[in-house]
């Protein structure tokens, strides 16, 4: 599963889910302060991780994604292992 | 203003101390004991002392005597309330007893998928987890990392057969995973409302005229899980008697908009501050916060 599909499948759970627009999510977008998501929104996104990608994503793992490239490159790396 | 810093005075020698007192010479003895620790908390310990007799001069707008006389209750009552609260958990129930305002909109809540209960440092909150024991339904004390710490040994052996638990804050976020799970699992989560730490989400807002900061986390957990919210705390009326209230669980949908969830928990957090001010016009000495609470401090 290549970049382009783990970042169309991320970005398009954030518009569903947040209501964010296509233009705030850019890869640089840090997830807390440009894009306001809670802390506790980081565990809707560990489960949609878990149920598109097959990933088990702990907590502690969770707590270093700071932006979205983060994020992306997270899945892409755990997929790999 | 400075937010809570985390560390919560006493500890686990504190608790034992007062069991012992508790065992022998009983609990009017304990009480006793605590005019030597109020004077002693009001002359020597004046990182206690001030944000609380300012609060009675600045907030209740007492005289100042009667916010030093008001300062010497709080300690006085606060005393109690750790007594009343270890004297629970250690079997001594019978000492005391409770009246409830909204026991039945809990168990409402319990029977109808869960929910959230909020309350404060006020009063005696933990109290009010011998009422949650009659409640059909398992219950999630949500605390804070050091709070727990504290505690843990003890609680750990007064609820292991209870229907309760106890999910600690961390900073990996893992206790959120737990509060998800727990509400679907439609049973109840209870937290408190006034307190936070530095780095967390908070608004500030109208307290008695004045600007407070309070967390928005728990009312945002709420509108997310779409529960029903009540705010709950029990309040010391005499040294054996307790009333605990309750209020109807509050339901407040929300378009999934992050924005629109914050408007709709920022509604219902205004609806809790407004409940605890009431609640502290008529209990005004049972106010636990020991740090300024206020802005412009």
């Amino acid at each position: 599963m290549g970049r382009e599909h783990v970042v169309e499948t991320v970005n398009n759970f954030l518009i569903d889910e947040f209501e964010l627009e296509v233009e705030q999510l850019t890869p640089e977008a840090i997830m807390k302060d440009d894009l306001d998501i809670e802390s506790l929104d980081f565990v809707d996104i560990a489960v949609i991780i878990e149920k598109e990608f097959g990933l088990k994503v702990t907590s502690e793992q969770m707590v270093k994604i700071k932006t979205l490239d983060d994020l992306y490159t997270f899945i892409l790396e755990e997929q790999k292992n | 203003m400075s937010s809570w810093q985390g560390k919560t005075r006493g500890g686990q020698f504190g608790y034992w101390f007062f069991i012992q007192i508790l065992k022998f010479p009983g609990i009017k003895f304990a009480y006793f004991f605590l005019y030597f620790v109020s004077t002693y908390y009001v002359l020597f310990v004046p990182k206690a002392r001030k944000p609380i007799f300012w609060y009675f001069r600045n907030i209740q707008k007492f005289s100042f005597i009667k916010s030093l006389v008001f300062t010497f209750r709080n300690f006085y009552v606060f005393g109690q309330v750790i007594i009343d609260k270890v004297a629970l958990m250690a079997g001594f129930a019978k000492n005391f007893t409770f009246n409830f305002d909204g026991e039945d909109l809990i168990q409402q809540m319990a029977d109808g998928g869960g929910g959230l209960l909020v309350g404060a440092h006020v009063g005696n909150w933990e109290i009010a987890g011998h009422l949650l024991e009659r409640i059909n339904t398992k219950v999630h004390i949500v605390m804070l990392e050091a709070e727990h710490e504290k505690i843990k040994s003890m609680l750990d052996s007064v609820m292991t057969e209870k229907k309760m638990s106890i999910i600690a804050i961390k900073d990996d976020f893992s206790h959120l995973f737990k509060i998800k799970k727990a509400f679907e699992n439609n049973e109840i989560v209870a937290m408190h409302g006034d307190r936070f730490l530095a780095g967390t989400n908070t608004i500030k807002l109208d307290f008695f005229g004045k600007k407070a900061e309070f967390p928005l986390g728990p009312f945002l957990l709420a509108v997310k899980y779409k529960k029903p919210i009540s705010f709950v705390n029990a309040f010391k009326e005499s040294s054996t008697h307790y009333h605990f209230f309750a209020t109807k669980g509050l339901v407040k949908s929300s378009k999934s908009s992050i924005k629109e969830r914050h408007k709709t928990a920022e509604n219902i957090l205004k609806e809790y501050v407004s409940t605890l001010e009431n609640s502290l016009k008529k209990y005004p000495e049972q106010w636990f916060n020991y740090y300024y609470f206020w802005d412009n401090i």
